[in-house]
């Protein structure tokens, strides 16, 4: 592999920070939801990597990072029709407006 | 049962009487007298058994109280050395005493159950007087000083009793109150007296006192001054004098026993027994003639201006008294005691028959009276008889104990004394004399539906009088004083009347009722207009009482009530200030104890809760309700772990 | 992939690093912009920088699957719900909420961290080794991981039934 494994590793790092972050301060819940597959992706990038960089031949890592796509599709698709509950309810759609469970 | 011990019952008997009756008296009502009655009379029957007794020994034995007649005794307490002895003595001196005291003490009490019927506190009344009758033969029985004392305060009681009987009366509270703590202050001097005799002597008994006399040495006058002066208070002598005529706040019975027969005679009793102390003093024995002396003049010029009809009989009471006094002065025991002899006969008489008198006309004025003889005859001529025996009139008995008196007066005495006292027989006879008249005879100045007493009254009166008559005779030449004989023992102590005295006391008598006569009787101004409105501030004076309550008071009685009035408000001030004290201090304490617990236990309780609550609301904080919130924590949680446990 | 020697290696090395930067750039519109859809589409940039990253990697299945599910249904499905829902870019609606300074921190804290962490392991690299052919990887998905295959399977069905539920009007 001519790219060495750490660059790649730094690469999914940052993906995962800014995904991260953007999944704790961003107010519309759209974008958190987008930050959430940021962070999916970055996950998704380590399996490859460490997949190409480890020689699996059965191809494992892309299996699972299938799988993780698929679920990161699934989720997605649960989050949207919530927010699209709640948006009709509330008329909102910020984070932090939605405290019902405040304590 | 020896005759010895048959003197315990004399005091005894009425001594049970009081005791049933001040239970059960309400219960027996009308019967209650009964107690009373009976028990007195079996003292009396057994004070003539005493009598019997001495006459029978009489001849072994010689003066008066050297050699007991009769005589129990036991021990009582060990005061050094001396066992104290106490007892009963029989002698002619105390029998004398006891069958005047159960005597006439016997009429008075059954002339009691009629005055005083009716009276809500009926069977109260005997049982004083029971209580009365005990104190005053355990006095006259004693064989020493401490007994003697015993009987002395008993009899001063029960004069309180008496005379604030009928207490709803302030005057009559009052008055026992005076009575009471004037004779107190005479009492002061006997106690002194008996102590001084106790530590010198050490011996309280009434045993050979001419000896004692010697041991008392140079106290000896001082000794015989302080029984004096708890004679005087008994006595009503001047300056304690003052009691006597308020006394006649209590009942007219009372008056009769306890404030002309019989209390009043103990100090004359106890001078008499103590003569032997006086004797060797002559300064101690003028002492005593002064003030009988003094205070007979005193209250003689007092009773002829006394309008109460009982006032009238007090001061006379008091004048008679000093009479006494005045005999025993002179060293001669008989002088003093025949008179009182006699004095109780008539002056029970006069005061019972002054009491049938307002129970018939209920008031006591003489100057609304007038005429009473024709509806009340008994009492009128028993009241006559006595009122002549006491002028002075033979062969009535009040002149020969006066007789008596003067005699020995006019032989041991400076002539002045002999002018008094006959100063004082001239009063007597015009007091009394007036007294009689403005209440009996003349016109009636008050309409009146007064009527003779009934029987249970008359009676005594009629009995007494007799007495009154006949019983100076036992001291009369004419028997040949067989009173002196048992009294006194020998000859060397009596003297025969001179006949100039005799004849001469007769006359100032007779004078002294006719001047009464004719100022009362016949209407005559006895003075001329000009010396008589000159008087009359003497005469002010005199009926005034000499204005000694007032000069009591005023030196005496306010800067006492002043002092008392101090001492209870220092009392109350730091006693009730102590106790408000503990009190607001408990108050003040618990009020602290619920501060604390409020504040501090409460306090605590509530904070634990309430800092609960805190803590709960600090953590409620974390549940924003913000998913993002929770996010972020559980990372930053996660990386810090991962912190540490790398 | 082929081979890649010689003066092609600095050029793929230089892609890569672009792709990257764009990647990167991408995921921070998708991060930070105000205005929706184009955080639709800086995701979109970084999705497919992703799959062409994967292509370096010689996954070339995954990077196809990466761009006909996450770009074409997953992205599509973001940009439905953000026409249906919000103001696309309203300036008065703020767009970080109150905790940014402190997702700020944290993120910076666990790139930083995670990112020395991955760089300075010692990794056990085995390079040049074959690269998985197709079939293979289809064998693999049917035998050894069959199982999470068929669940993946059930959970989209559940997650179908759930949003349609989720989402649906509420019967009047």
């Amino acid at each position: 592999m001519i790219i060495p494994l750490p660059h790649v590793l730094v690469v999914s790092a940052a993906l995962f920070a800014l995904g991260v972050f953007g999944a704790l301060s961003r107010r519309n819940a759209i974008g958190i939801l987008m930050s959430i597959e940021l962070i999916l992706n970055s996950a998704n990038l380590n399996f490859i990597a460490f997949g190409r960089a480890w020689g699996t031949t059965d191809g494992a890592p892309q299996v699972l990072a299938l799988i993780v796509i698929g679920i990161a599709a699934a989720g997605a698709v649960v989050g949207l029709a919530l927010v699209l509950a709640i948006y009709r309810h509330r008329q909102t759609i910020s984070a932090d407006e939605i405290k019902l469970l405040k304590g | 049962m020896t005759p010895e011990k048959m003197l315990l019952f004399i005091p005894l008997l009425p001594l049970v009487s009081f005791s049933i009756l001040i239970f059960f008296g309400r219960r027996l009502g009308k019967a209650a007298p009964l107690v009373s009655l009976i028990a007195l009379l079996g003292s009396f029957l057994l004070s003539l058994f005493q009598l019997w007794t001495v006459l029978v020994e009489l001849p072994k034995c010689q003066i008066l109280g050297d050699q007991p007649y009769s005589h129990v005794f036991w021990s009582w307490l060990r005061l050094g050395e001396h066992p104290l002895r106490m007892g009963f003595l029989a002698d002619p001196l105390s029998v004398t005493m006891c069958l005047v005291v159960t005597g006439i003490g016997w009429l008075i009490m059954l002339y009691s159950t009629g005055y005083m019927h009716g009276d809500p506190r009926y069977s109260r009344f005997f049982a004083y007087l029971s209580l009365f009758f005990c104190a005053m033969l355990t006095l006259v029985l004693a064989d020493n000083f401490l007994l003697l004392y015993i009987g002395w305060e008993g009899v001063g009681l029960c004069s309180y009793l008496l005379i604030s009987f009928w207490f709803e009366k302030p005057a009559a509270a009052n008055a026992g109150k005076k009575a009471f703590l004037t004779t107190r202050v005479g009492d002061l001097g006997l106690l002194g007296a008996i102590l001084l005799i106790s530590k010198l002597t050490g011996d309280l008994s009434f045993a050979n006192l001419p000896g004692r006399a010697i041991l008392l040495g140079h106290w000896a006058p001082l000794v015989a001054v302080l029984i004096f002066w708890g004679a005087a208070g008994k006595s009503a002598q001047f300056p304690l004098h003052v009691w006597l005529p308020d006394a006649m706040e209590g009942p007219t019975p009372v008056s009769a026993l306890i404030h002309a027969a019989t209390m009043v005679a103990a100090g004359v009793y106890l001078v008499a027994r103590t003569l032997p102390l006086f004797l060797p003093n002559p300064q101690a024995l003028a002492l005593v003639a002064t003030i009988g002396a003094f205070t007979s003049l005193f209250a003689a010029t007092i009773a002829c201006t006394q309008t109460d009809l009982k006032r009238v009989l007090a001061y006379s009471t008091l004048s008679q008294l000093g009479l006494m006094m005045l005999g025993l002065g002179t060293g001669s025991p008989f002088a003093g005691m025949f008179h009182l002899v006699t004095h109780a006969w008539f002056k029970a008489l006069l005061f019972l028959g002054a009491g049938s008198v307002i129970h018939a006309v209920h008031h006591q004025e003489i100057t609304r009276m007038g005429g009473l003889w024709r509806k009340m005859p008994v009492t009128a001529g028993t009241f006559v008889l006595a009122a002549v025996a006491m002028a002075g009139i033979p062969p009535l008995s009040g002149f020969w104990s006066k007789e008596e008196i003067l005699t020995a007066v006019s032989r041991s005495l400076p002539p002045q004394f002999l002018a008094i006292a006959m100063t004082v027989s001239f009063l007597t006879a015009f007091y009394i004399t007036r007294a009689v008249w403005l209440t009996f005879f003349g016109k009636p100045r008050e309409e009146s539906h007064a009527h003779e007493s009934p029987a249970v009254m008359t009676v005594p009166l009629l009995i007494l009088a007799i007495g009154a008559v006949a019983i100076g005779l036992l001291g009369s030449p004419w028997l040949g004083h067989p009173l002196q004989h048992f009294l006194v023992g020998n000859e060397t102590l009596h003297h025969e009347a001179p006949h100039w005295l005799e004849t001469a006391s007769v006359l100032i008598a007779s004078a002294g009722i006719a001047l009464a006569f004719v100022r009362y009787g016949l209407g005559w101004q006895l003075l001329p207009e000009g010396l008589r409105v000159s008087l009359r501030p003497l005469v002010r004076l005199v009926a005034g009482k000499y204005f000694v309550d007032e000069i009591y008071e005023a030196i005496l009685l306010r800067p006492v009530r002043w002092i008392a009035g101090r001492a209870f408000s220092f009392d109350a001030g730091v006693v009730d200030g102590a106790v408000n004290g503990a009190g607001s201090a408990g108050l003040s304490l618990s009020r602290l104890k619920r501060w604390v617990d409020e504040r501090i236990v409460d306090g605590a309780v509530n904070g634990a809760a309430v800092s609960i609550g805190l803590a709960g609301g600090a953590a409620r904080l974390l549940q924003t309700g913000l998913v993002q919130n929770y996010l972020l924590i559980a990372l930053g949680g996660a990386l810090a772990i991962f912190f540490i446990l790398r | 992939m082929p081979q890649i020697v010689g003066p092609f290696e600095l050029a793929a090395k230089a892609a890569f690093y672009i792709v990257a930067a764009g990647t990167l750039a991408g995921a921070w519109a998708a991060v930070a912009a105000r205005n929706l859809f184009r955080a639709a589409l800086g995701l979109a940039v970084a999705l497919f920088g992703v799959a062409i990253l994967y292509l370096f990697l010689e996954a070339e299945f995954l990077a196809v699957a990466q761009i006909l599910v996450y770009v074409g249904a997953i992205l599509t499905l973001l940009v439905f719900g953000v026409m249906l829902t919000s103001r696309i870019a309203d300036p008065a609606v703020p767009r970080w909420n109150r905790q940014v300074w402190a997702a700020l921190a944290l993120a910076a804290v666990l790139g930083l961290g995670l990112a020395h962490l991955l760089a300075h392991a010692p990794w056990a690299v085995h390079a040049d080794s074959a690269p998985v052919k197709l079939p293979v990887l289809g064998k693999t998905i049917l035998s050894t991981y069959l199982l999470p295959f068929e669940l993946l399977s059930v959970l989209l069905l559940g997650a179908l039934v759930g949003a349609i539920f989720i989402a649906r009007k509420d019967p009047e």
